[in-house]
């Protein structure tokens, strides 16, 4: 984002607060009510009442402890319309000042009344915030109580075991027992409540059925899942990803319990530990000193109250008896690597079969090679957490889990792991930083199998998102197959954009027409780039199409493209004047598309800007067509806006069209080092 | 997760609050303004409302604008995560809009519809056929475009 549309979108702000005004009728009260939040009191500050419903200001530390109870993160900056709480589960929520619907993983939901503001701050309805958290809600008499839930419980199987997911709101202390009479491991979740009633069945022949029960009282209530299991088997249980719960595995084999990449999310690989459940109501101690054993557990004194199983005098074949602590640092840490997981690739699957990291100009690169196109998933934590990771889906990684190493500073660790195995593949790029990081992810330039990872040296914006999603695919379809030269270094294509039956955009007032203008710029460019003993072809040399007048469009942008890649050229440079209904938009901007473009677009983008002297627009990047299905890297430069009174008057000076030109030539001379520079990576 | 199970049951009888992102003039940013779209239509029909609420503009004034050539019209069937959207009207014909407009508007709709409950992306097409880019365009439509296309 350019300081300039920053500006604009604080001078929109500033005028476009209508909650602010409206919030002089709002019907605020002070409260002295208590905020009970799993089982423990916040203190706010400026707590309040509104419609009869308690709101909280953004500012107010007492929200920010609320949420650090169950994991969740806001991000709120005075000044600005959006509260976004990042929830346990690394899910997004998000609230608008004056709207009444409140984001929640990207659905909106409504609400009975809007966040307003009031004394700069923004103030939030407390209880769609705990609803939208997946906390359970109650009121009494002088506060409200806010109880985590457990969400589901669910089973499935693997080839070698079993596993029973249960997700939970918060971060769950967990306490294990087992039941010998009846065949059941009783999980026990005190402070957690559920809305899961009666038996779940879980469909798996190890796990077959679990029995969930909420008891104690309902500020404090205690839910307790008891799975029945078959006999001989073993178990372990940890936290899951991004701490939304616990997951118990279960299964024959020592080797079977392995528990994979669960160090990218909490730092925690639980294996054979063994405890005697505390009572309920002493605290946990921090570090349970593990007792790894072979032989059967000792006498478990029973526990009070929580758990309506009897508790087993011994522990059988069912050894490992485990807990959970809601701190990751509390817990050991495999570091080595993890066992390469036993995964086939489904029909459908693609195989990812090498990973690389290099250090590149905007920071670190994780290359993984691909049989195919993906979907991905990303999602990044709030600061001070800023953990990142990356799902793609439908992979099976070939080989063992790999931990990475950068050489930037504020990177402490990558892993690439089998994360999912069932119901779907997925292999995670989990990246733990001790700061804020942007990743960029997206194919990468000459190579049409790989697809990059890149973590940025410059942090990302306050605004920037923390989750998303996006394909690779590297086979874009096209009518003619794609024909390639041989690689000719000193060789670059220009293609100055539009032409013959499609002007571009045009400015009636100055006599201005992209299609001309572009071609202009472009012929200057090829004759300087010519005196400095480039090869230059060009998509079109005259006012006319590149591909059948009569054809599509796909044919007219492939057309350009087949120019480029037929001849073997270096680059690709597309030449092109901006347009928009916003007169006052002007400068210059770069695009490009792969991730290995960026540099050429940024040594474009400074020496145009160096020479033509207008609005710096910054590099920007585009699913622009002819940028993204040319084989070299490839840049479409947007000169001026000629619908910008400023730049249009440039535009129509001669001068100006050689400075254009003559800063794009600079900028591909600054890229290369020139034509005789052979391109790294080529023989 | 489950728990998403448990937000369709929710919202699935009462009216849906949706939200259609505007483009805020003279920018990329986009403005959102949230209409209510009525229980009894289903995906497919709240979809198409919240299409043609955005082709239509905004019904208050400000600096909002929908940047799609006035008269364009749009039909969205739902398949899977995939809205798509076939867009038929004066954009069939070669355009003048700049880059930044054509990002501007595909980001709108984009947004839009990936707002609505289990819709993960858009496939545009133009007058039934799927297209390389709108006719003197420059963003590719071969793909499903996402949030991830404008995150930049």
């Amino acid at each position: 984002m350019t300081l300039r549309v920053t500006a604009l979108l604080c001078a929109a702000l500033s005028f476009g607060l209508p909650a602010a005004t409206r919030a002089a009728g709002i019907p605020f009260t002070q409260t002295g009510a208590k905020v009970y939040v799993a089982g423990r009191q916040v203190h706010f500050q400026h707590l309040g009442v509104a419609y009869g419903d308690p709101v909280a200001p953004a500012g107010d530390a007492g929200l920010r402890d609320m949420l650090g109870l169950v994991a969740a993160q806001l991000t709120w900056q005075p000044g600005t319309r959006f509260a976004a709480i990042t929830r346990a589960d690394g899910k997004l929520v998000t609230f608008t000042l004056g709207s009444t619907a409140v984001s929640i993983d990207g659905t909106p939901t409504a609400m009975p009344f809007a966040p307003f503001s009031r004394d700069s701050d923004m103030y939030l309805p407390l209880i769609p915030l705990a609803k939208a958290l997946n906390l359970g809600v109650r009121g009494f008499q002088g506060g409200y109580v806010f109880v985590p839930q457990i969400l589901s419980v669910r089973g499935h199987a693997e080839s070698d075991r079993t596993i029973v997911q249960m997700t939970a709101s918060a971060p769950a202390e967990y306490k294990t027992a087992f039941n010998q009479r009846a065949g059941t491991l009783v999980m026990s979740f005190p402070g957690f409540g559920t809305d899961l009633k009666g038996t779940i069945a879980l469909g798996t022949r190890t796990a077959t059925r679990a029995a969930v029960s909420m008891a104690g009282p309902p500020g404090f209530p205690t839910t307790t899942v008891a799975i029945s299991v078959a006999r001989g088997e073993r178990f372990a249980a940890h936290h899951m990803a991004g701490n939304a719960g616990v997951e118990l595995i279960v299964a024959k084999s020592q080797a079977a319990l392995r528990v994979e990449d669960v160090a990218s999310s909490t730092g925690t690989v639980r294996r054979t530990e063994r405890k005697t459940p505390a009572p309920a109501s002493t605290p946990r101690p921090a570090t349970p000193p593990p007792t790894p054993t072979a032989t059967p557990a000792p006498t478990a004194s029973p526990t009070p109250t929580q758990t309506p199983a009897a508790m087993p005098s011994n522990v059988p074949t069912a050894q490992p008896m485990v807990t959970g602590s809601a701190s990751p640092a509390a817990e050991p840490t495999d570091n080595g690597v993890s066992p390469a997981p036993q995964v086939s690739p489904s029909p459908g699957d693609q195989r990812i079969t090498a990973l690389t990291v290099d250090d590149v100009a905007t920071g670190t690169r994780i290359t993984l090679t691909l049989s195919g196109p993906v979907s991905f998933e990303w999602h990044r934590l709030a600061d001070p957490d800023n953990r990142y990771w990356l799902d793609i889906k439908g992979a099976v990684l070939i080989g063992p889990s790999q931990t990475l190493a950068s050489t930037l500073p504020f990177i402490k660790e990558i892993k690439v792991s089998q994360n999912q195995v069932d119901p779907e593949h997925v292999v995670r790029v989990s990246i733990t930083p001790t700061q804020p990081i942007d990743v960029a992810v997206g194919p990468i330039a000459q190579s049409a199998n790989q697809m990059g990872v890149e973590i940025q040296r410059t942090p990302p914006g306050p605004d920037a998102p923390h989750a998303g999603i996006g394909t690779i695919s590297f086979t874009p379809p096209s009518p003619t197959p794609m024909v390639r030269g041989p690689l000719q270094h000193d060789l670059i294509a220009i293609d100055p954009g539009h032409g013959g039956n499609d002007p571009g955009a045009i400015n009636t007032g100055y006599g201005l027409v992209e299609s001309h203008i572009a071609l202009e710029v472009a012929l200057k460019v090829r004759d300087e780039l010519r005196h400095l003993g480039w090869k230059v072809i060009m998509t079109r040399e005259g006012d006319n199409e590149v591909g059948d007048p009569g054809g599509a469009d796909r044919q007219e942008l492939q057309a350009r493209c087949d120019v480029g890649n037929a001849a073997g050229a270096r680059l690709f440079l597309s030449i092109h004047v901006n347009s928009s209904t916003a007169q006052y938009l002007n400068g210059t901007t770069t695009y490009y598309y792969r991730l290995g473009d960026k540099p050429f677009a940024q040594a474009v983008q400074a020496a145009t800007v160096a020479s033509d002297g207008i609005a710096d627009d910054g590099v920007k990047r585009q699913a622009f067509y002819v940028v993204k299905n040319t084989i070299m890297p490839a840049v479409l430069v947007e000169t001026a806006f000629l619908s910008n009174p400023h730049d249009a008057a440039l535009l129509a000076q001669r001068s100006f069209i050689a400075r254009l030109a003559h800063g794009i030539a600079r900028g591909v001379m600054d890229y290369t080092g020139g034509p005789q520079t052979i391109p790294a990576g080529t023989q | 997760m489950p728990a998403c199970t448990k937000k369709a049951e929710v919202t699935q009888s009462q009216p849906l609050k949706i939200t259609v992102f505007y483009c805020k003039a003279g920018t990329e940013e986009l403005m959102p303004v949230d209409y209510t779209a009525k229980a009894s239509l289903d995906g497919a029909q709240v979809a198409n409302y919240a299409t043609d609420q955005l082709l239509a503009g905004p019904s208050v004034g400000r600096d909002a604008v929908a940047l799609f050539p006035i008269g364009t019209q749009a039909s969205v069937t739902l398949s899977g995560g995939t809205a798509t959207v076939n867009l038929i009207g004066p954009i069939q014909k070669s355009s003048s809009v700049g880059t930044s407009d054509e990002v501007a508007m595909f980001k709108a709709l984009v947004y839009t519809l990936t707002g609505l409950p289990n819709v993960k992306e858009v496939q545009v097409l133009v007058g039934g056929q799927k297209v390389a880019a709108l006719p003197g365009g420059h963003l590719e439509l071969d793909q499903p475009l996402t949030r991830e296309t404008f995150a930049q």
